[in-house]
């Protein structure tokens, strides 16, 4: 989870927390790309005029608990009617696992 | 009213006497369907109401389109993100605003229940996005909608109705399951009925009568099959539900026509999440 700053904010050694694409759905720049002196440039010359970049409030999502991961996990399993097994339903229940666990974290 | 007392038929000549949605949604689509309109004629009729028109501008900075505030006024949010995903804001902002009755108990909550038709409105476009839809403008609308039979059910009858959400959670079973159990009619057809009386498109039609089953033998199985999984995924995240509500399987065909990569959940996440919670923001604020 990102914060939306405005291009003139943008600070060289700041990160991005979301991929900036253009009006035609291409990506300019890929989450986690490290802002140096020509991003800026580029965002301008796109029209862009925000970004998502990671803030410290980022560190809430590296420090869950493994209790707290099996907490939601165990939840999620009571209420799941079946087990994933493609690679995309793994996907999705990791996922959820991990946002339920967050959301639990920031309540 | 109990469950003897339920009376299909009655329901039915209940959905034939809602009111219509607001002239301005039909004078839009009037304008939309003229081929010699332009954008400025179309945004003149969404500037007739002026608290539509500030949702769909707001809406269209969303990050879901990616312009980023870019968009500064209706005529070029129609130049940026398009006729048809405007008419498609404007008629989730019409159909939110008009089942905005605040009924509330432990079983249902109507806040809640909109920001799980959002979440599955953004899953869905994002689903859509990836497969490289060629309708992707339907996506947003037909997630948003796909349960308008529920919110028909908790609008007309919410005592009853919540009972059913009661026998749901008691017995482990799904909504649909407990729907025909109780009143012998589901919301999927309800919801069908309802799109109907308002001429809603056929592809939002068919999100609301095949998002339950994912059944993908249809005109618009792209569409479907995209609305299934993202209910189930917006179920799975908890999205507007609450922490008892059983999750079906979701339907093997689904899972194989969209070929979605096996990263597809956790690299789409923050996007969903920004705009899931700017769009609750948005759409849902008036409510609540």
């Amino acid at each position: 989870m990102g914060k939306m700053i405005l291009i003139e904010d943008l600070k060289e050694g700041m990160v991005l927390a979301e991929s900036v694409v253009n009006s035609f759905g291409q990506t300019l720049l890929n989450a986690g790309c490290i802002i140096g002196s020509n991003h800026k440039r580029i965002l301008k010359t796109w029209n862009l005029t925000s970004v998502s970049i990671k803030s410290d409030d980022d560190e809430v999502e590296n420090k869950i608990s493994s209790e707290l991961l099996k907490f939601a996990e165990d939840n999620l399993k009571l209420r799941l009617l079946w087990q994933p097994k493609l690679p995309a339903e793994i996907d999705l229940y990791n996922s959820a696992i991990l946002h339920l666990a967050t959301k639990r974290q920031v309540r | 009213m109990n469950m003897s007392e339920f009376d299909i038929n009655h329901l039915i000549s209940r959905i034939d006497s809602l009111p219509t949605l607001p002239t301005v949604y039909y004078r839009l689509l009037d304008v939309m369907n003229n081929p010699r309109s332009t954008a400025v004629n179309v945004a003149d009729v969404i500037c007739k109401d002026q608290a539509s028109a500030s949702k769909v501008l707001k809406a269209a900075n969303s990050p879901i389109y990616g312009f980023y505030g870019k968009i500064q006024n209706i005529t070029q949010a129609i130049t940026y993100i398009g006729f048809e995903e405007v008419k498609n804001l404007v008629t989730a902002i019409t159909i939110i605003d008009f089942f905005s009755d605040k009924f509330t108990n432990q079983y249902i909550n109507p806040i809640e229940f909109w920001k799980h038709s959002i979440s599955v409105g953004i899953l869905s476009r994002l689903i859509g996005k990836q497969i490289k839809a060629s309708d992707l403008e339907s996506y947003f609308l037909a997630g948003i909608l796909h349960d308008i039979g529920k919110i028909l059910f908790i609008n007309l009858m919410p005592e009853l109705y919540s009972k059913v959400i009661q026998y749901s959670i008691e017995n482990k079973v799904q909504h649909k399951d407990a729907e025909i159990k109780m009143l012998g009619i589901t919301h999927n057809v309800v919801g069908e009925l309802l799109a109907n009386k308002w001429n809603l498109p056929n592809s939002i039609k068919n999100a609301v009568r095949y998002h339950e089953s994912g059944n993908v033998d249809n005109s618009y199985k792209d569409l479907v099959a995209s609305v299934h999984i993202a209910n189930m995924a917006s179920l799975m995240y908890g999205f507007g539900v609450t922490d008892e509500v059983p999750i079906p399987e979701p339907n093997k065909n689904a899972w194989e026509l969209l070929q979605l990569s096996e990263n597809f959940f956790t690299s789409s996440y923050p996007l969903m999440l920004s705009s899931y919670n700017d769009t609750v923001n948005l759409l849902i604020k008036q409510i609540q």
